[in-house]
């Protein structure tokens, strides 16, 4: 992840900031690590509904 | 007309003791006066209230009342587009200058109740969606409470708690996505309504996360909470998220059964742990409390999981521009680039898990009227310091990450003050659409209670 945000966007960033970058990485991989870790059956769909959009009849 | 409710506000329009146009001068002067000092506003919409507050004047004149909020000044959070040429800033520095050429569907609504917008309020740049550390997060500086200009007011509707708190408007429009509108009624003494996902529209409000974000209202208590969501509530064909049904504000009287956290107070302030056990106190006499324990699951990483995809997208052009770089916490700065690495993969599996979040609060929160908690953990942070590398809201925060994953309706109102004469709060949070049930336990409590009825002495006259 670090290594894509140097390529991506670290003519922008100052070292300081790469290295804060790096340590917030941290605690999203612990979010990232936790839900992966709560098994899905493939049935399991992502909760939100798509509505099929068609204009009102006027 | 300082501190009254909207209730009496209204009676005194009604009855005379009062005008529109007078209610709005006052609110304009103290606005001036005051919003400086707390850094609680960003634009005082002076002309467009002068001109609101005279149709609603002579509307009563001719007979026509469009109900409690007639006349009645407001302000709103800074990411509600305004059209007439007045800024819409989301807080942030780069987009000082934004303007739009519309209203924001709450901005309208309040419109035709008869309401008075006075002020656009300062608030967390772009939501704290870039991760903030620190309660100087916003172009316009920190916003402190009213309660002590030595601390925060919490955020990101720093500048709806603060203004409401300071008594310069009597109620005004925050935005939540997790804990936006009850962190600042609990640093601001104030009522906060958290409504039910989708309850209100968003159209014209900044998107921080587009299924997570919720608007509601900061008045002085409960009771004027239920009167603002009535006015904002209800169905908008431009926002798909909002439900179908029109709601009525309709508070009952009767006994209710309430649910604590097992281990809710672990890790709270001392004068949180404190306040609580004696609100709890108060609510035995007409309610019971029994101890519940949610299952084991990541509730807070899938909220955090929904929000940080949301987050990345909803402000990919501002992040892809560098328009980052021009915001006021260096940390905000740079926060947009770690969340912009979350996999889609990922962001569908927090999804995925949602659903089942959202049967396991059900399932709970079924047998009950309400989840009761502190609104937070601590009294207001102090407004020159960094939070701590955990934030004290976000450490073990089932009640926050449930409640916004799963769209649920929360109040958060005094419980009482610290030693430093802080204000702490306690919540009550409800199942979807039970708006009436949480505002009526609130509303029993605050009848029972006198914390609401004190106010901050600076801003007494």
């Amino acid at each position: 992840m670090f290594e894509r945000i140097k390529v991506l966007y670290g003519d922008r960033l100052n070292e300081e900031q790469l290295a804060a970058i790096e340590a917030s990485l941290d605690p999203m991989i612990d979010v990232l690590e936790k839900i992966r870790g709560v098994p899905l059956e493939n049935s399991d769909e992502p909760y939100s509904v798509f509505k099929p959009y068609r204009k009102a009849r006027t | 007309m300082i501190y009254q409710t909207i209730r009496e506000l209204s009676e005194a329009i009604q009855t005379g003791n009062t005008t529109p146009t007078e209610l709005t001068r006052i609110s304009l002067e103290r606005l001036r006066e005051y919003g400086p000092v707390l850094n609680s506003v960003v634009t005082i919409t002076e002309k467009r209230a002068k001109k609101q507050a005279k149709k609603a004047e002579e509307e009563l004149k001719k007979g026509k009342n469009r109900g409690p909020l007639h006349g009645i000044p407001w302000g709103g959070k800074d990411l509600l587009a305004t059209s007439g040429g007045i800024p819409t800033t989301w807080g942030a520095y780069p987009l000082r200058e934004q303007q739009f050429d519309y209203d924001a569907t709450v901005i309208k609504k309040l419109e035709e109740s008869g309401a008075v917008l006075v002020a656009k309020l300062a608030m967390i740049e772009l939501a704290g969606g870039m991760g903030y550390k620190q309660p100087n997060a916003s172009f316009t500086g920190p916003c402190a409470t009213p309660w002590s200009l030595k601390h925060w007011s919490g955020g990101s509707s720093s500048g709806s708690g603060s203004a409401v708190g300071a008594g310069l408007v009597p109620f005004a429009i925050g935005s939540e996505t997790w804990g936006s509108i009850l962190s600042p009624s609990n640093n601001c003494g104030v009522a906060g309504l958290r409504p039910t996902y989708g309850r209100v529209s968003r159209h014209g409000a900044m998107a921080l996360s587009w299924t997570l974000d919720k608007l509601g209202p900061l008045c002085l208590c409960a009771d004027d909470c239920g009167i603002v969501l009535e006015a904002i509530a209800g169905p908008d064909p431009v926002d798909p998220s909002t439900t179908d049904e029109k709601w009525r504000y309709q508070p009952v009287k009767r006994d209710f059964k309430l649910a604590i956290i097992k281990d809710v107070l672990e890790g709270k302030q001392e004068a949180v742990v404190e306040n609580f056990k004696a609100a709890m106190k108060v609510l035995e006499k007409y309610c019971t409390i029994e101890e519940i324990e949610f299952p084991e699951f990541p509730y807070q990483a899938v909220t955090r999981g929904i929000l940080s995809g949301e987050a990345a997208a909803a402000f990919d052009d501002f992040t892809e521009q560098g328009l980052a770089a021009e915001l006021t916490a260096p940390e905000d700065r740079y926060g947009p680039y770690a969340r912009s690495q979350v996999l889609a993969k990922d962001y569908l599996r927090a999804l995925r898990l949602r659903e089942k979040m959202c049967k396991i609060a059900e399932d709970m929160m079924e047998p009950y009227g309400a989840i009761i908690a502190p609104t937070s953990g601590t009294t207001a942070h102090p407004i020159d310091q960094p939070f701590p590398t955990r934030r004290p809201w976000a450490h073990k925060d089932i009640m926050g990450a449930v409640g916004n994953a799963a769209g649920l309706p929360s109040i958060g109102v005094p419980s009482g003050f610290s030693e430093e004469g802080l204000p702490t709060g306690i919540q009550f949070m409800g199942r979807p659409y039970d708006e009436n049930i949480v505002l009526s336990i609130a509303k029993m409590y605050q009848d029972r209670t006198s914390w609401h009825l004190r106010h901050p002495e600076m801003f007494q006259t």
